[in-house]
């Protein structure tokens, strides 16, 4: 019975091997990564033994893993997805409950400090108040400079993390490469059978790679898998692995994840989107990034606004405010925005800074400048955000080269060697809540006052009065006005000529009040209503002409013919734009004003003076008779004319005549001088029409300056007014020779920086006044300084700061809401992806338990088949024997 | 649903199963001990830009709050001074009438001028009075500056400005919190046209001006509103040489009186008016006097106490004329002061309407913010218990199942 003892044979070590199956499947129930294993058993072939096909017993064939490679792979991609958004979730979340968080957010410490701003307009003096508002400043930059300090500790702990699991991924991969070559080794030394345990091994790596990286596989058909990352570069090819590591970036954005192929490096962490790597990158670029620069902007507009403020206002000492916070555009801050591509060519001595001119239009993006070529000399600026080009030019002629007006940015190119391929990162607003600091120790510094203070006479008839005052934005330093150190120079006085024109003058001497230098006299006044006294164009200038002198003889002014041209410059186009006039001869001044003011951006008023003493002999036959402008100055028909004619009289005379009242003459007379003015620029035509000889008319100055002459009876003397032009910001004014002495006479700057209204109805010798302000019971600056918090300061005035800081807070808690829901989500399908492959892979006990008694069985019923065998052949042996 | 689930797998789930709903436990847990709905910005981003724009609100009307009670005590202490004023004025009105009655001597007039100088300081130590901070009251923006300088009895100095102090109440309104004493105390019609005199700050000899009245007030009118200066020559135009004086228009610089001579006291007139100068001008001194139509307080009372005191040269006629000036500008002072006070009470009444209504947004914005921020208790506690209920059913039932096993019937 051989067939029979070996068919029980055959039976007892196929299931002596599947009870050794079962066992090694129970034993390594809870080993990570174990797929259960199965025995291959197959019927041995038959023998034909004329009666028929007989069998022959069972064969094991194999022992093999149970895996589906589909259901590995999608768990590999699972977990990579599952690391990454669990720890940008992680990370997104300490950063999102900083910021939120009434205690260590910023809105708190920036409503505080406001808060005690308006102490400080409640009681400007009080200076407890104003030691507050500096602790509240403290306290203000300290809490910026802390989320500064808290994010860059995260970025840094991104960085030892991203180090960490680099250094893992490539013994991961050497370990993968190492169980390549062993696969493929056993597969051949094993005529087919796989090496289940070594693949497991395998797999497991490969799942542990997937949780540092996103990986894709392919397998070669030597059963070695192949590894790459990104977007195909290998890590593990066969038997060898690359090696992953890391390496500073361009711009401070910490490090590169850093493939080293060979000799050759490449930076993929654009590529990297999966598992730790991914996770931590995701965080800093998406994140940590526009956190930083949020802040800094948040500082920069603040920090900006109220330094500004301060430094148009006077402190409790009388002088001008001081920055509060440190000055945006320092130099340290201006060159730290800028950060050279490491590999830009050698030597790296390219000098250059980027300076912020109007933080409203500043935005939260990083820019690069890069030299693209052809040439050195090329360059364009890329915003980083939306990869926007904002500005491009050449750098041709010698430094320095500003690079101009791109969101609210300047670039300075000071010096160095800029070549084709250069690279510069530009971050604006990186470091600014780094920077940001109170740099004011007293409070006495403050700066609560405006620095100008008006006042009426207390002599005033009239209901006139004068508003405030405000200083005007770049007021500081203009030529005339407001001097370097902010006070107000030559100290105003406003004296009402008429009740409809009025004079500025400096009261340096308030006993002899003197012209302003240009001049600023016989302004027109509307009354009741706001007048400003000022022009607020910061580029205005004015040109006076020359007066003709009197003019014996001449019943005209004597001013040739002439052409004005105003060429007017855009200071933003450089575009020239030129409007001529033709002057005819003798034009009053009155005339020529008005024609020049019909140009654009030009104010032309004009005046006369001139004055005279009468000399009338008074004893001869012929009565002294006089003429101004055609007015009979001396008709008896109304009233007596005194012999002799005195200044008194013709005072009188000038001033009762309606017609030359209608022209805007009018007389003064001390009693021997006869000042004879027109406010608007009449021409004043004197004659003496009969007298006795020896009568005169004897002038002793014209427009302000000595003009000596004497008149005779029968003679005429005429002369003409001066004008004075204002020329709007980039106008310039050229002629012809003629009222202006020279072809293009010099301007003077007329902008001084401040304003002030006189308003209601003043009288003839009414006076207020405009001096610099001192500054300790004011609050009118403080006020402006309480309003930045409501102002719309930022994103080109469409939002104040706290909304700029609620709008970070809100984006950042809608990204975390994101980022737990789409955590939860990939968790979910990790655990499914981890279900599906356990429920094929994974050891159920139950079923060992029956699979144990099943091959038991089946071994005891070998075993009887043996004992059958033997009780057969015994039986035969009984008959034989 | 896969029929086949390994031992590890059956395990692992039920680990995570129980540790999530645990979670969940905790997180309700954590919102009723806070008793907020929204402790991040993740936990619902819409609703934690507005609360934050609410408690920006809600801090700012704090500031407005206390802005206001800044206000009211600032005004009131204004208004108590301004009371002592008028109380002051009171007595002022009884002794200028008592004064002229045509029976008294002249010794009970220079009686009456005594009491009237010391009301005189008491209103000079008003219109000088300070806050607790020692701030000026009266003197506008220059709080440092003492407002009201004396230089004789019926000459003051304002060194203060016009500026009014504005704080914020609400977020579109302000109030005015002080006067300039110039408008309270100095820019008064005086009822008819009178000067005012002043010596220029560059002076340095120490003469000063007193005695300034209108002594022809016809004469004066005409020349109205005309301005003069008087300067004080070099003592060698004229001969012998000695102290000699200009005086002169303001407007044209017609000369009225060339050289004076210059004698200490003695009555100095011009156009209707009269005036004195007393001590040692020196060469170069100017002294200005400026027509107007208003007179002070100060000056008011000063012009009585010239005419009634021992020194005065008035005639009863004189003094009858003083005292109907006087009632007259009295009037006027306390029709400005009458007005003064309604303002003050007027803003009063602003503070209060408008703390009133910041109270009342400030109300509503409280419960705008609970609805945004704070968590429904009755909702969170039924939740939680609910969340009590399945994490126990989990529990026992994942206890239940991973006891049964095959092996325990391999016996």
């Amino acid at each position: 019975m051989p067939g029979l003892l070996n068919i029980g044979l055959s039976g007892i070590r196929a299931n002596q091997l599947g009870l050794t199956t079962t066992g090694n499947n129970i034993a390594n129930a809870n080993v990570e990564g174990f797929s259960r294993q199965r025995l291959e058993v197959g019927t041995r072939p038959s023998q034909f033994l004329g009666s028929g096909f007989v069998g022959n017993g069972v064969d094991v064939q194999d022992i093999t893993r149970v895996a589906d490679q589909f259901l590995i792979d999608q768990l590999r991609v699972d977990t990579s997805r599952a690391t990454a958004s669990s720890l940008f979730r992680s990370n997104i979340e300490q950063v999102d409950s900083l910021l939120a968080d009434s205690s260590t957010g910023l809105a708190t410490t920036l409503d505080n400090f406001f808060a005690a701003v308006q102490t400080g307009v409640d009681d400007p003096a009080n200076l407890p108040g104003r030691q507050t508002v500096l602790n509240a400043a403290e306290s203000l930059a300290s809490r910026f400079n802390l989320l500064y300090d808290r994010f860059t500790s995260q970025s840094s702990s991104v960085d030892t993390q991203l180090v960490s699991a680099s250094r893992e991924v490539t013994t991961l991969a050497q370990g993968v490469a190492a169980l390549n070559q062993q696969i493929e080794q056993s597969l051949r030394q094993g005529n087919g059978s796989s090496p289940n345990d070594l693949i497991d091994r395998r797999d497991l790596l490969l799942k542990q790679l997937a949780d540092k990286i996103n990986i894709s596989t392919t397998t070669e058909s030597t059963g070695a898998i192949n590894v790459f990352l990104g977007s195909g570069q290998a890590l593990v090819v066969g038997g060898t692995a690359n090696q992953l590591s890391t390496a500073t970036n361009a711009g401070s954005n910490g490090l590169d994840v850093v493939l080293q192929q060979g000799t050759a490096s490449l930076r993929i962490s654009d590529e990297v989107t999966g598992g730790e790597l991914g996770g931590l990158l995701g965080f800093r670029n998406e994140v940590l990034g526009q956190v930083f620069n949020e802040l800094g902007r948040i500082a920069i507009v603040l920090g900006d606004a109220v330094n500004n403020t301060q430094q148009l206002g006077v402190d409790l000492e009388g002088n001008l405010g001081q920055s509060l916070f440190t000055e945006i555009n320092s130099t340290a801050a201006a060159t730290a925005r800028v950060t050279a591509d490491f590999n830009n060519a050698q030597p790296p001595d390219r000098e250059l800074s980027v300076f912020i001119d109007d933080t409203a239009r500043l935005s939260t993006s990083d820019y690069e400048l890069n030299f693209v070529g052809p040439g050195d000399e090329n360059y364009i600026v890329k915003r980083l955000s939306d990869d926007a080009l904002v500005a491009s030019g050449t750098i041709s002629g010698g430094f320095p080269v500003s690079i101009n007006e791109f969101d609210g940015l300047r670039i300075e190119l000071e010096g160095g060697s800029f070549q084709q391929g250069d690279r510069f990162v530009i971050q604006p607003t990186r470091f600014a809540s780094r920077d940001f600091d109170s740099v004011i120790n007293r409070p006495q510094e403050l700066a609560y006052g405006v620095p100008i203070s008006t006042g009426s006479s207390l002599g005033n008839i009239g209901t006139g009065g004068i508003s405030l005052g405000d200083i005007l934005p770049n007021a500081a330093g203009t030529a005339i006005g407001v001097t370097s150190d902010g006070t107000i120079q030559p100290p105003l006085i406003i004296r009402f000529t008429s009740a409809t024109t009025f004079d500025v003058l400096d009261n340096s001497d308030p006993n002899n009040p003197v012209a302003l230098v240009p001049p600023l006299t016989n302004i027109p006044f509307v009354p009741g209503r706001a007048n400003s006294l000022f022009a607020e164009d910061s580029g205005l200038t004015q040109v006076r002409s020359d007066s003709s002198g009197l003019q014996f003889a001449s019943a005209v002014n004597g001013f040739p013919a002439e052409t004005i041209t105003i060429t007017t410059t855009d200071a933003g186009s450089g575009i020239s734009s030129p409007q001529s006039l033709a002057i005819d001869a003798n034009t009053s001044a009155r005339s020529a004003a008005q024609l020049l003011s019909g140009l654009e951006g030009v104010v032309a008023r004009a005046n006369t003076e001139v004055v005279l003493q009468v000399n009338d002999a008074g004893v001869g036959t012929n009565l002294l008779s006089l003429s101004l402008n055609g007015e009979d100055l001396t008709d008896p028909g109304l009233g007596a004319v005194p012999i002799p004619v005195t200044a008194d009289f013709l005072r009188d005379r000038i001033n009762d005549n309606a017609n030359l009242q209608a022209s805007g003459i009018f007389a003064l007379s001390n009693g021997t001088d006869l000042t004879v003015r027109s406010t608007s620029g009449e021409d004043l035509s004197f004659a003496i029409l009969n007298g006795d000889a020896g009568d005169t008319l004897n002038f002793t100055s014209s427009n302000g300056s000595a003009d000596v002459g004497s008149l005779a009876v029968g003679d005429v003397a005429t002369v003409g007014g001066v004008l004075e032009v204002d020329l709007a910001e980039g106008a310039v004014l050229e002629s012809t020779v003629g009222r202006f002495a020279v072809a293009e006479p010099s301007a003077l700057a007329a902008y001084r920086g401040f304003q002030a209204e006189l308003t209601g109805i003043p009288q003839v010798g009414d006076e207020f006044f405009i001096n610099a302000g001192t500054g300790i019971s004011d609050n009118r600056n403080a006020f402006i300084l309480a309003d930045l918090q409501d102002e719309r300061l930022a994103s080109n005035g469409s939002a104040s700061i706290a909304e700029v800081y609620s709008q970070l807070v809100s984006q950042l808690g809608a990204r975390t809401n994101q980022a737990q829901i789409s955590d939860q989500a990939n968790s979910a399908l990790l655990q499914q992806a981890q279900a599906n492959r356990d429920s094929v892979s994974g050891v159920n006990l139950d079923e060992e338990a029956a699979r144990l008694i099943q091959f038991e069985q089946a071994y005891n019923a070998s075993a009887q088949i043996i004992n059958v065998a033997r009780q057969l052949f015994d039986t035969l042996l009984d008959a034989v024997g | 649903m896969v029929d086949r689930i390994s031992s590890l797998q059956f395990f692992n789930q039920g680990v995570s199963t129980l540790s999530q709903r645990f979670a969940d436990t905790v997180a309700t847990q954590a919102q009723i001990a806070s008793g907020r709905r929204v402790n991040t910005a993740a936990d619902d981003p819409v609703a934690a830009a507005r609360i934050l724009q609410l408690e920006q609100e809600q801090a700012l009307r704090q500031q407005y709050l206390s802005n206001i009670d800044n206000a009211s005590s600032r005004i009131e202490l204004q208004d108590s001074q301004l009371q002592a004023v008028v109380d002051d004025l009171a007595r002022v009105r009884v002794l200028t009438v008592q004064a002229g009655s045509g029976t008294l001597s002249s010794a009970n007039r220079a009686a009456i001028a005594t009491e009237l100088e010391s009301v005189q300081q008491d209103l000079l130590a008003l219109f000088n009075s300070r806050d607790a901070d020692g701030e000026y009251l009266f003197s506008g923006f220059q709080g440092g500056t003492r407002p009201f300088e004396q230089l004789s009895t019926s000459v003051f100095d304002y060194r203060g400005d016009a500026g009014q102090r504005e704080v914020q109440i609400s977020s579109a309104s302000t109030i005015l919190v002080s006067d300039s004493g110039q408008s309270l105390f100095v820019d008064i019609d005086a009822g008819r046209n009178t000067f005012l005199s002043s010596s220029a700050s560059s002076n340095t000899g120490d003469a000063g001006i007193f005695n300034t009245s209108v002594v022809d007030q016809p004469l004066f009118d005409q020349a109205f509103p005309e301005d003069y200066n008087i300067v004080f020559n070099s003592p060698s135009d004229v001969t012998p040489a000695a102290a000699n004086f200009t005086v002169s228009q303001k407007s044209d610089g017609r000369v009225l009186l060339a050289n004076a001579l210059y004698e200490a006291g003695e009555p100095i007139s011009f156009n209707g008016l009269e005036l004195s100068i007393s001590g040692n001008p020196a060469e170069g001194d100017v002294f200005a006097i400026e027509s107007t139509n208003k007179q002070g307080i100060l000056t008011t009372v000063g012009k009585l106490i010239e005419g009634f005191g021992a020194g005065s040269t008035l005639d009863s006629a004189g003094r009858e004329q003083l005292v109907a000036n006087t009632l007259t500008s009295l009037d006027n002072i306390e029709e400005n002061l009458g007005f003064a006070q309604a303002s003050l009470g007027g803003r009063l009444s602003t503070l209060d309407t408008t703390a009133a209504s910041l109270e009342s947004i400030g109300i509503i914005t409280d419960s705008r913010l609970s609805e945004l921020r704070d968590l429904d208790l009755t909702e969170a506690i039924s939740r939680l218990s609910f969340q009590n209920v399945i994490l126990q059913a989990a529990q026992q039932s994942y206890a239940t199942v991973s006891r049964i096993s095959l092996f325990n019937f391999i016996r």
